[in-house]
């Protein structure tokens, strides 16, 4: 099969929503209004220099922004390699990058006149800043999770409703992240009119994975110019771990035109891809189509979606946004994969030797660049995406050694 | 005439269940089929389960489920059909489908297989006209149908281009949701048939929500027929192990409401 490459940089104003085979609108009739009418209101608020300054004071007063580029020197020193700089989305008010991609898109939900926010989670971290900014803004906010994620992500689920949302358990499929996005479209189908939905990765259908990407993308456009300030030069390689991949695109974004720089995306392992126990999409899936788009899907020869696994709820999701999966056949982002037993090991060791508790889900990019930053020489640079603080992941953490303590006893 | 064309010429309502393929189980489905015709079925769809059924409701949901861990398969699927057509050879079937099975086994294999085993349509939830280019010019060329959904959400406009490349029949949505039983309709659903109707000669069949002959006998006089699945669903699981003869009288009463009551003028 020939590759169409996807021409960089991507136009808001033009880009139809494929890239090159992925991506698409394959969505229920009902809702194909409302994403035709998203599309056009996104285009034109993406241009309004008001909407962008509205935007940017939020972020800047908000949420923080810009977010440090930290050099992890006593990581580096441990590992003995390559220089370690951390992208701190993890001191973001509310604790991860999700919230980016949340005030951009309440704001855009405001000037469409919608009054009602639903949203689906996993982690809880997308539910805690859609949350947030339906807070701020003052609209209603349903937030669909799996009954399995309210169980590990109980403390999330108590700030979601603190902040006045209802958080609504879903109890079909495997009550993850995937069963979430089916009951939020399927609330949505009924409730179009007046509700906006915010999807917290770049998946779904176009035009979501392109807003949310250029929601995100301040984290790539912040740390570019951070690393040419404080090293002179570009990063040899830029690394983030990758649910359905906002925050990996968010990074990588900005350097798609570096030629020389490496990027990779740190897939969840789960158990190890051999064992089918995994949600590593690119590793262990197949080209289908799921949610609204067609990229990498975990499924079955039949083509009925698979479960995932991870520790890391938010990394626990069968599927990948569009423009990641043409990015792997491009060959731009190598994609590799860490398990859970290596995630918990690199949270361990940034949490001791750093002084910093990293989210599970970061903690997979940051097990691979602990592993090839050690190969390295020291004069290289490795970018780490720190996506999140792993407050929220204290319990699973502590779960996951009790068990590993209890079974080689 | 294709077998669509001379169920929609009876100068009656069409009745058109929808069941879910491999629910109870694959064994019974073909036999659920000839229930469903002898009860005054005109038109059958039939469901073909997915794991991630989003554009449905609860019922369909748990049938689904049921036939996937039941260990349905694609084989079963088109053994199903082939079964039902050795007894059947003019009722129309139209396959109503999640596109990720049909992508995954391969475009063109599914069609040449459905066209082989006497499927006459197909309907994609999630393959609007914007990305109906990934099957239709293979239907086209094997002579099936690509049934047409038309939302309470869309405009004239949509609605028309969504008419323009659509056969066999029209669907019309009924309501702003999901599949699934629903206790009142939208009063401005005579409104809806009527504008679809003024742009095209196909029949228009109406569905979602429909559980009920009362319901029924509400719907559009203009409509051309009523699409009901969560009900019949609901029925067989209720009366399960031993449904068949409550389906058969449930059928029967909903075939009647639909049949008997007020007609559509010819066009
Ligand atoms: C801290 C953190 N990092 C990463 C992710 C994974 O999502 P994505 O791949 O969209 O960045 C999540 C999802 O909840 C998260 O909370």
């Amino acid at each position: 099969m020939t590759t169409t490459h996807t021409t960089y940089p991507l136009d808001v104003q033009t880009f139809d929503g494929r890239f090159g085979e992925f991506g698409g609108q394959y969505i229920a009739e009902t809702l194909m209004p409302a994403i035709v009418e998203l599309e056009s209101a996104f285009r034109e608020a993406w241009a309004d220099p008001a909407f962008q300054r509205e935007l940017a004071s939020y972020l800047n007063d908000f949420v923080g922004r810009p977010s440090p580029l930290f050099f992890a020197k006593q990581l580096t020193r441990h590992l003995d390699g390559a220089q370690i700089y951390l992208k701190r989305e993890d001191l973001n008010h509310t604790g991860a990058h999700k919230i980016n991609n949340t005030l951009g898109q309440v704001l855009l939900a405001k000037r469409m006149k919608k009054t009602r926010i639903i949203a689906e989670t996993g982690a809880g971290q997308h539910g805690v800043a859609t949350a947030t900014a339906a807070a701020i803004f003052g609209v209603s906010c349903d937030i669909f999770m799996g009954v399995e994620d309210i169980h590990r992500q109980a403390e999330n689920v108590k700030r979601m409703k603190l902040l006045g949302a209802n958080v609504i358990p879903v109890e079909s499929g495997t009550g993850t992240l995937k069963d979430a996005m089916n009951e939020a479209l399927r609330n949505w189908t009924a409730t179009v009119d007046d509700t906006f939905y915010v999807i917290g990765s770049v998946a779904g259908p176009h035009p979501y994975p392109l807003m949310v990407r250029q929601f995100q993308r301040v984290i790539g456009d912040e740390t570019r110019r951070q690393i040419l300030k404080i090293a002179g030069r570009l990063p040899d390689t830029v690394i983030a771990c990758v649910g359905g991949g906002s925050n990996s695109l968010g990074m990588f974004a900005a350097f798609l035109g570096d030629t020389d720089v490496e990027l990779v995306g740190v897939e969840a392992a789960g158990h190890g891809i051999e064992t089918g126990r995994h949600a590593a999409s690119i590793a262990g899936g197949a080209v289908g189509v799921l949610h609204g788009s067609k990229s990498y899907v975990l499924q079955t020869e039949q083509g009925q979606i698979c479960n995932a696994h991870s520790i890391s709820a938010g990394l626990d999701y069968p599927g990948i946004g569009p423009e990641l999966s043409q990015l792997h056949r491009e060959n731009r982002i190598r994609f590799v994969s860490v398990t859970d037993q290596d995630a918990v090991e690199a949270f361990l060791l940034t949490t001791r030797r750093q002084g910093i508790i990293p989210a599970l889900e970061s903690s997979h990019a940051l097990a691979y660049a602990c592993d090839s930053a050690a190969k390295m020489d020291s004069h290289k640079i490795v970018v780490v995406n720190l996506s999140g603080r792993g407050d929220k992941d204290i319990g699973s953490v502590n779960a996951f050694l009790n068990n590993r303590a209890e079974t080689t006893s | 005439m294709s077998r669509i064309a001379n169920a929609c010429s009876t100068g009656k309502k069409i009745f058109v269940p929808y069941i879910t393929a491999g629910y109870p189980t694959v064994a019974d489905t073909a036999c659920i089929m000839s229930i469903l015709v002898d009860a005054g079925a005109d038109i059958i769809e039939l469901g073909y389960p997915f794991s991630d059924p989003a554009a449905d409701g609860a019922t369909i949901q748990a049938s689904s489920l049921a036939a996937l861990q039941g260990g349905f398969s694609r084989d079963d699927y088109f053994k199903i059909i082939e079964t039902f057509r050795q007894q059947n050879s003019t009722t129309p079937i139209v396959v109503f489908s999640y596109f990720n099975p049909i992508f995954r086994y391969g475009v063109d294999r599914f069609v040449a297989r459905a066209a082989a085993c006497g499927v006459d349509a197909v309907l994609i939830v999630d393959l609007p006209f914007e990305e109906q280019h990934e099957i239709r010019p293979l239907l086209d060329a094997a002579g099936l149908d690509l049934i047409q959904l038309v939302a309470p959400t869309a405009d004239d406009k949509r609605i028309r281009r969504i008419l323009e490349t659509a056969t066999g029949f029209v669907y019309q949505i009924s309501i702003r949701g999901v599949t699934g039983a629903r206790s009142a309709l939208p009063t401005e659903l005579a409104m809806r048939t009527n504008t679809i109707k003024a742009m095209t000669s196909l029949p228009v069949v109406v569905g979602f929500g429909v559980s009920s002959a009362t319901q029924i006998r509400t719907l559009p006089a203009n409509a051309d027929g009523v699409v009901i699945g969560s009900a019949i669903i609901s029925t067989i699981t209720r009366n399960l192990p031993l449904y068949n003869a409550r389906l058969a009288e449930r059928v029967r009463e909903l075939a009647s409401a639909i049949h008997d009551g007020p007609q559509s003028a010819p066009s």
